[in-house]
């Protein structure tokens, strides 16, 4: 450690202070970001089909935005299809018969956490909660990851990849789920499981995914004191550490 | 909380055509201060304010009272930045799957002296128990009353000061060597009779 002079409680806090302060500059990044999701509610109105549309009391919800968050503004659209929804916004435009509104006073807002799904229809009523949950694997997957995103237990996070690998689906999505998997397992200590999700992440990883895996499962083989399991993984690494080699040389 | 956030939350839950941008342009700069200090030197803040706010933009209906949007917000602050400690707890097991996060940029006038401090400073408080290095950083680094922080804490006001004297007694202890000699016991009486 350099010397330096010593300091006094409040000059080393209005330090870190100043250190911490958040620039304009930073500020005006994240705006950015934000404004890319905030649609205003009335130009999302622009784009509703005709009010003839509306005339039907079972609709489905469709979800628009950013995948992996959801977090715009939908609305409901006759067989419009549900898209995805770790939870979103749904505009209740109508639920039943008559002309569609024509500004955001006019129509019910309301969270859609459904159930539902795309096998029924489900109506949403203006104004009541409800939940959309997914129906597929990629769906599962990104709800998953908005789970994870939210903080939420580790186990609602390792139920929702549960759930969609249950349901099968591509090498890629499988991938995903696994990964996903292994992580919620890790952070809940359990890491023999968690490199079972990495080798069953493997098959249908893309190279840089699969290199990461095998480090993973690697390292969690090792510290279960697993050389032989360790091997492999430590073998396909295109690209090992130092570390990594003399550790399989000794497992060889 | 000011009389124009509950007005800006009110209308945000109304869809009222540009307040969900205003209450962002309000409450931004502080989520921001928040994921810089709270979520410490491995996670991106920009990252962090940007999810609390996706959470916000969601959620926002879920606000059953205008004037405790404030420790709601803290309340998604906490649990965002919880989420990408998480990650980069992971990115330590798994080197190489995402760049490592920098700091945000140093201001170029800033003197090196103290920018070694700031980083030694929070360090140590990186190494604090989260109840203590929150309630430090809202009490010391932010300045806020103790009042205010047991709402965004949701805790007596008397526990926020019994964490309080614990968390500066612990960082006290792990910056022993920075503050040696120096009056660290006068300075922290002076804090303390001043909070």
């Amino acid at each position: 450690m350099t010397s330096r002079k010593p300091t006094r409680y409040h000059d080393a806090i209005a330090s870190l202070r100043t250190r911490t302060s958040p620039s304009s500059a930073s500020v005006r990044r994240v705006r950015a970001r934000l404004d890319r999701q905030l649609v205003p509610a009335t130009d999302l109105l622009e784009t509703l089909p005709s009010p003839s549309l509306f005339a039907l009391t079972r609709i489905r919800a469709r979800l628009m935005g950013d995948r992996r968050t959801a977090p715009r503004l939908g609305w409901l659209i006759p067989a419009g299809g549900l898209a995805f929804a770790a939870a979103a916004f749904a505009l209740v435009v109508s639920n039943g018969p008559g002309p569609a509104p024509t500004d955001p006073e006019q129509s019910g807002n309301s969270t859609a956490s459904p159930r539902c799904d795309l096998s029924t229809d489900h109506t949403l009523s203006v104004g009541t909660p409800d939940e959309c949950l997914p129906t597929t694997a990629a769906g599962w997957l990104t709800r998953a990851r908005a789970l994870e995103d939210r903080g939420v237990a580790d186990s609602q996070v390792l139920a929702a990849a549960d759930a969609g690998v249950a349901l099968g689906a591509d090498d890629a999505v499988r991938s995903e789920l696994e990964v996903t998997r292994m992580g919620a397992l890790l952070r809940s200590g359990r890491a023999i499981d968690a490199l079972a999700a990495a080798e069953a992440a493997l098959p249908g990883a893309g190279p840089d995914r699969a290199e990461e895996l095998h480090r993973a499962a690697a390292r969690l083989a090792l510290a279960a004191g697993d050389c032989t399991r360790a091997l492999p993984h430590l073998t396909a690494l295109v690209a090992p550490t130092p570390d990594e080699t003399a550790h399989a040389d000794r497992c060889q | 909380m000011s009389d124009e956030s509950e007005l800006l939350v009110r209308q945000a839950q109304r869809e009222t055509p540009g307040a969900l941008e205003r209450l962002c342009d309000v409450w931004l700069p502080v989520v921001l201060g928040w994921t810089t200090r709270l979520g410490g030197p491995r996670i991106d803040p920009e990252d962090a304010a940007h999810d609390v706010f996706l959470v916000v933009f969601r959620r926002i209906g879920d606000v059953e009272r205008a004037e405790a949007f404030k420790s709601w917000l803290f309340g998604v602050t906490r649990r965002v930045i919880a989420a990408h400690r998480r990650r980069a707890w992971l990115r330590r097991w798994l080197p190489g799957t995402i760049p490592d996060v920098a700091t945000p940029a140093p201001d170029p006038g800033r003197r090196a002296e103290q920018s070694e401090v700031a980083e030694q400073v929070w360090t140590a408080l990186e190494a604090l128990p989260e109840h203590h290095r929150e309630v430090l950083i809202l009490c010391d680094l932010e300045e806020r009353a103790d009042s205010e922080v047991a709402d965004l804490l949701r805790v007596p006001k008397g526990t926020v000061k019994s964490r309080l004297r614990r968390a500066r007694l612990a960082l006290r202890e792990k910056m022993g060597d920075l503050f040696d000699g120096n009056g660290i016991e006068e300075d922290l009486e002076a804090v303390e009779g001043a909070g």
